[in-house]
């Protein structure tokens, strides 16, 4: 690859960038609106879940975000092998976490229809939970593509986006895992 | 006539799912990207031996580099999972006082995820050594 034909690469690399963050800007909006929903009608009040529950998909989210952050680092320095086996960890543990939050803690005694506690549970958990499902389905589509030769050492902006987007998945969880699951006091 | 809101909820998640699934797709098709591009443009090879041989030759150097950014990730792995065993502590043990500390927690969490998994800086172009 010629140098000219990098820099260019580099150039709209970093504009991608810019417009990415932005993006995730206005998800924030998105995703704070609701986490002030939920302090302005559970107050210093929470719903009963299943503490191991909420601590084993967290877990599991983190672990993800670990070997994210290594398939990243793997096309950085050209270890294609890493990189296509730790992809299909993180689409295995994000797949996990879904069924964790869809499988488990919506089959729980709390209901969508049940007040706020209800409303504020099902739409914070099922808007993430809609993020955490596209991101696992991108990072396979990553994979796909990085198996039949895409993406190397010096051009790899579509991982790196992959990335980025699966760990602002796993930032958003940081603020909701303890929202939902540790403030406040138990009621009903 | 009555709705019954549990079947119209799984009805509009399920319609979100299947339309996200869709654009994506659909994305994927039509706008594949600048790495898809230049694959196409310097394609010479049939995708099956593509698949066998190595697209470029693998640079040894920059393989011998990876250990210490590996290094980096687990050390933050761990930083956060240590973060995260304190904030259940102490939610348990202070159970509906520890509001204003569990927010501090998420937000060192939130700062260290930003930094070092999301490389926050390469925004300032703060490109990182490989």
């Amino acid at each position: 690859m010629s140098s000219e034909s990098l820099t260019t690469y580099k150039e709209h690399t970093a504009t991608n960038r810019l417009g990415f963050w932005l993006f995730f800007v206005s998800e924030a909006f998105m995703f704070g609106g609701l986490l002030a929903s939920r302090f302005y009608l559970w107050g210093n009040t929470r719903p009963e879940l299943d503490q191991a529950l909420g601590l084993i998909v967290t877990s599991v989210l983190l672990l993800s975000s670990f070997f994210m952050n290594r398939a990243e680092t793997a096309i950085e320095h050209g270890d294609r092998k890493t990189f296509l086996n730790c992809l299909l960890i993180t689409a295995a543990l994000g797949a996990l976490f879904l069924v964790g939050v869809v499988g488990f803690e919506w089959q729980g005694h709390v209901k969508p229809w049940d007040g706020v506690h209800g409303a504020i549970l099902f739409g914070m958990t099922g808007l993430h939970a809609l993020h955490v499902l596209s991101g696992v389905i991108i990072i396979l589509i990553v994979w796909y593509n990085g198996r039949n030769g895409h993406y190397s050492a010096e051009r790899h902006w579509g991982v790196e986006a992959t990335a980025i987007y699966w760990h602002y998945v796993d930032v958003i969880w940081v603020f909701y895992y303890p929202a939902l699951y540790l403030m406040g006091t138990v009621v009903g | 006539m009555t709705i019954n809101p549990p079947w119209i909820l799984w009805f509009f998640s399920i319609l979100l799912m299947v339309a996200s699934i869709v654009a994506i797709v659909i994305a994927l098709i039509f706008f594949p990207g600048p790495e898809a591009e230049e694959d196409r443009v310097q394609a010479v090879r049939p995708r099956a031996v593509e698949r066998k041989v190595p697209p470029e030759p693998v640079d040894e150097e920059l393989l011998a580099a990876r250990r210490p950014a590996y290094l980096r990730g687990i050390y933050v792995f761990v930083g956060l999972a240590v973060l995260t065993a304190i904030e259940f502590g102490i939610a348990l043990a202070f159970e509906g006082s520890a509001v204003a500390f569990l927010f501090v927690v998420a937000l060192a969490k939130a700062g260290v995820i930003l930094q070092y998994y999301m490389h926050a800086g390469r925004l300032w172009g703060e490109e990182e050594v490989h």
